[in-house]
């Protein structure tokens, strides 16, 4: 029975690892600074500061040609008191770093668009994202049904673009998990 | 059988089955991640939840596992049945399975390390390095041209004075050197003016800051860019002087598109090389993912493979420890325990063959308990009647052993009959004083007699008893079977009882046929005397006179005689009171010694003894009849001596008083000792032998007790035992 017990301990002891190890971290290389949410000519927007800067390990993947695929995430939640609370809507921007090996240069392109910048350095790039988080989130009337609104936003690595030899690696080490974690900002409307 | 069968079937496919789902699960788990270890697998998003899924399972199995063991060795410590082969069987088992995993593995990891390794070659990293240098190198060689080229150019421009002019020469500058676009921007980054191949450009494409800074220091800044449709464009940012000293120095940017060789050749070598570094990067990572990979699926596969044998060990070895736990309840006499038959295969029809003999051997046993039931239920109706049977019974088997008796027969023999000495032997040495009786038994059964029958005296505790015994011998058809069963009754109470009847009878005639003449008789007597007495002289005279007297006399002595009788016959009426029996016997005695000075009385009595509730005149008249025989009997002795005591005795937890008269006369003949109660039993001349006869009917109704016995030297002496309390049960219990 003592063994029973001791390996039931030793199960939650793993267990409790593995989820902590599986939980996203909030990472000091990856945060935001700033979050507003204003309303202009009627449309809801956005618009964020972020502090971004890549690990020396995650550095040296991106020149060795792994691209980085960066998210800005919103989420419109409304509060509750008694449970969790509820998201509303949520929303998705996402950037993805790739490092040219042939003229050295670091392209940050946003799928979405199209559009690509090419940058010498990964932190120029990196601070040229940061520039690009503005988000229009629709008409500002189509929320008023809602009390007690706010909205979140978070900056992350996307550990599910990685290859899949460094999916693994992205479960244990922090050089991979980049994660503003979640910054919020109380709507009035 | 078949039905049997077809169940046993069924509950075999059903119980593992969740085992089975289980297990085909933790399968599918293992497939899925080594299909998401895959570099470009389409579930690799996935690789993460089903790596967790995988590490759980693992766990899961693990904590299985142990449970399993745990519970094995506890077993083991326990000496339960079967454990010890279940872990042979396991131990079996899981060499089987871990041996060539091991070694599969082994072998797996060496092969994926040599095959990650071959991938990678040291002459085709060099050549991708050197041709993605002589790429750098051909794209800097065209960037300096350009350069050179616009030399000239920048100089024609800065003659122009008037923005048209501007902007033609921009065309000039653009259409002769194939670029792209042309730009002129002031130094604070304001567009001067644009010239670009697209006519729908409007804005051209501004350096970013920091380029634009450098060339507002004076350097010539230029980069490749590569584009959205994968070709090349060079940018270069260089300062152009103005024509004025008064004018601002300006910026000159212009964008050109590499040619498609280059941009062609450039892309494959971009791709190779990033695909190839890559790799590179992804070495370890790669080999440490498929180990791990590997590791866990065959971590798993193990766990998983112990687990079943576990399982299968316990599946296959449940009926075997079942059976040996049925033998061992057969074994202890629990015939009830019922295997469950779980297979249909041999060790299913053996578990069911077990079932089907321990059903029968219950069903005889429960047939035999019924029987001995019905026979424990007839020996208690036996033993029922036996006790409750005023007679006594003894039952012997052929050895001469007692098997039972009934309470009666301890009752009137006096005796315990303890099951230690169950011998006639041994109860005929044990109790001596009923020797006659066994022996008589013993005689007949060792005879063989089929029946008899006798009365048989015995003198014990009780006194004289006559016993009526009949003896049957059993049927029998062994030895456990025969036997004798000895009825007997105690006659002696019957016999006295018929004897007294008798004596009654004779007594109420006697006074009826007797007494009726002798009245006429005495008066014809006195008569003739008194007629013929004055009338007579001499010789004749004294003849009438001693014959009238004579006769008067016997008439009288008959009269008494037969008032005795009548006494005897009469039924003793007591009116019992509370009586000081000391003071009663001083009251008598002082009769006596005033009267009889030849005799000395001696009175022991005991001081404050208890009240005794009893008829004074009853018990008076016992005293003179007792009293009077002692004085008789002490006629011609010299020296006579009559002792008078009293005291207090208990019998069987019942207090009595005991009345001893004795004097040190002749004694009592022997053989007149034991009937000496009895009417016309008498050592005296003149006696009528009814004085004892009464004495002893008297302390009956008192439910006393009378015995008489000769001195040791001399004399004899009446004892008589009066309970102090006059309770009948108290005289019963006592005497038993």
């Amino acid at each position: 029975m003592r063994i029973l017990k001791n390996n039931h301990r030793k199960l939650l002891w793993f267990t409790a690892t593995v989820l902590c190890l599986y939980v996203p971290l909030v990472s000091a290389d990856f945060s935001l600074t700033r979050v507003e949410a204003f309303s202009d000519d009627g449309l809801l927007q956005v618009d964020a500061d972020a502090q971004l800067s890549l690990p020396a390990e995650t550095q040296k993947a991106l020149d060795s040609g792994v691209d980085l695929r960066i998210q800005f995430l919103i989420e419109l939640v409304k509060e509750r008191n008694w449970i969790w609370d509820n998201a509303i809507n949520n929303w998705e921007m996402l950037f993805t770093l790739h490092y040219h090996q042939l003229s050295g240069q670091y392209i940050l392109a946003t799928p979405v668009s199209d559009n690509i910048k090419t940058f010498n350095t990964a932190q120029q790039a990196l601070d040229a994202l940061s520039d690009q988080l503005s988000f229009n989130l629709g008409y500002e009337k189509s929320f008023e049904i809602y009390s007690r609104l706010y909205i979140r936003t978070r900056i992350k690595l996307d550990t599910k673009y990685l290859p899949a030899p460094l999916k693994l690696f992205s479960l244990v080490s922090s050089d991979w998990k980049l994660d503003s974690g979640w910054k919020e900002w109380v709507l009035e409307l | 059988m078949e039905r049997v069968g077809i169940r046993a079937v069924i509950r075999g496919f059903i119980k593992p089955l969740p085992t089975v789902i289980f297990l085909m699960l933790l399968l599918a788990v293992v497939i899925l991640l080594a299909s998401a270890a895959q570099y470009n697998s389409e579930i690799a998003d996935y690789f993460s939840h089903l790596f967790v899924i995988n590490i759980l399972g693992v766990l899961l199995l693990l904590v299985l596992i142990a449970a399993n063991i745990y519970r094995l060795i506890k077993e083991v410590k326990q000496r339960q049945l079967g454990s010890r082969l279940t872990i042979s069987f396991l131990m079996t088992f899981g060499v089987l399975a871990l041996i060539p995993l091991a070694i599969v593995y082994a072998f797996s990891i060496q092969f994926l390390n040599q095959s990650i390794d071959s991938w990678y070659d040291v002459e085709i990293e060099k050549a991708l390095g050197d041709a993605l240098l002589v790429g750098r190198n051909s794209m800097e060689a065209a960037k300096t041209d350009l350069i050179t080229t616009l030399s000239d150019d920048i100089a024609a421009l800065t003659q122009v004075e008037t923005e048209s002019d501007l902007f033609s020469t921009l065309d000039e500058i653009r259409d002769s050197n194939d670029l792209t676009e042309i730009s002129l921007f002031t130094s604070t980054g304001r567009i001067v003016a644009s010239s670009h191949s697209d006519v729908t450009v409007i804005i051209p494409d501004s350096p970013d800051e920091r380029m634009m800074s450098a060339a507002r220091r004076g350097e010539i800044q230029s980069r490749v860019e590569p584009l959205n449709d994968n070709s090349l464009q060079l940018r270069i940012v260089i300062p152009a002087p103005s024509a004025g000293v008064d004018r601002p120095a300006r910026l000159l940017q212009v964008l050109y598109d590499l040619p498609f060789r280059f941009s062609n050749v450039g892309e494959s070598l971009e791709q190779a090389s990033s695909q190839y570094n890559r790799l590179v990067y992804l070495r370890r990572p790669l080999k440490l993912s498929f180990i791990t990979t590997l590791t866990l699926v065959t971590l798993l596969t193990g766990l998983a493979a112990l687990w079943a044998a576990i399982l299968s060990s316990r599946r296959l070895i449940a009926p075997l420890r079942d059976l040996a736990e049925g033998t061992r309840a057969v074994a202890s006499g629990d015939y009830s325990k019922e295997l469950p038959v779980t297979s249909s295969d041999e060790l299913g029809v053996l578990v069911q063959s077990f079932n089907d003999m321990t059903g029968q051997i219950k069903r005889t046993q429960e047939q035999e308990q019924r029987t001995q039931n019905q026979l424990e239920e007839q020996r208690a109706y036996l033993e029922t009647i036996l006790r409750r049977l005023s007679s006594g019974v003894l039952s012997f088997d052929l050895n001469h052993q007692l098997r039972t008796s009934n309470e009666t027969a301890q009752e009137i023999l006096d005796i315990e009959l303890e099951s230690s000495t169950n011998s006639l032997e041994e109860l005929k040495a044990k109790f001596n004083w009923l020797a006659p009786f066994f022996e008589y038994i013993q005689h007949n059964m060792r005879a063989g007699a089929y029946e008899w029958q006798r009365e048989i005296e015995v003198v014990g505790s009780k006194g004289r008893q006559v016993l009526n015994v009949r003896g049957t011998r059993l049927p029998y058809e062994n030895l456990a079977r025969g036997g004798f069963v000895i009825v007997f009754d105690d006659m002696t109470n019957l016999i006295q009882a018929q004897r007294n009847a008798a004596w009654g009878e004779v007594a109420r005639r006697l006074a009826h046929e007797i007494k009726n003449p002798l009245t006429p008789i005495q008066l014809s007597a006195e008569r003739v005397r008194n007629k013929f007495m004055d009338k007579v002289e001499g010789k004749d005279r004294e003849t009438l006179d001693r014959a009238t007297r004579t006769i008067a006399n016997q008439v009288e002595s008959m009269k008494q005689m037969v008032n005795e009788f009548s006494e005897y016959a009469q039924p003793v009426m007591v009116q019992l009171q509370t009586l000081d029996l000391n003071q009663l016997i001083r009251d008598v005695v002082e009769l006596y010694m005033a009267g009889a000075k030849a005799v000395d009385f001696q009175l022991n009595l005991q001081a404050n003894i208890p009240y005794i509730k009893a008829d004074a005149s009853r018990l008076r008249q016992v005293l003179n009849n007792v009293i009077i025989n002692a004085h008789d009997a002490l006629s011609n002795t010299q020296g006579a001596v009559i002792v008078i005591k009293t005291c207090v005795k208990t019998i069987k937890n019942a207090e009595f008083i005991e009345l001893s008269i004795i004097d040190n006369g002749k004694g009592i003949d022997e053989k007149m000792l034991d009937r000496i109660f009895e009417p016309y039993v008498t050592s005296k001349e003149k006696g009528t032998g009814l004085g004892l006869a009464i004495v002893k009917r008297i302390i009956d109704e008192h439910n006393g007790l009378i015995r008489v016995e000769n001195n040791a030297h001399s004399g004899a002496g009446i004892i008589i035992d009066l309970p102090i309390e006059t309770d009948q049960s108290i005289a019963a219990r006592a005497y038993g």
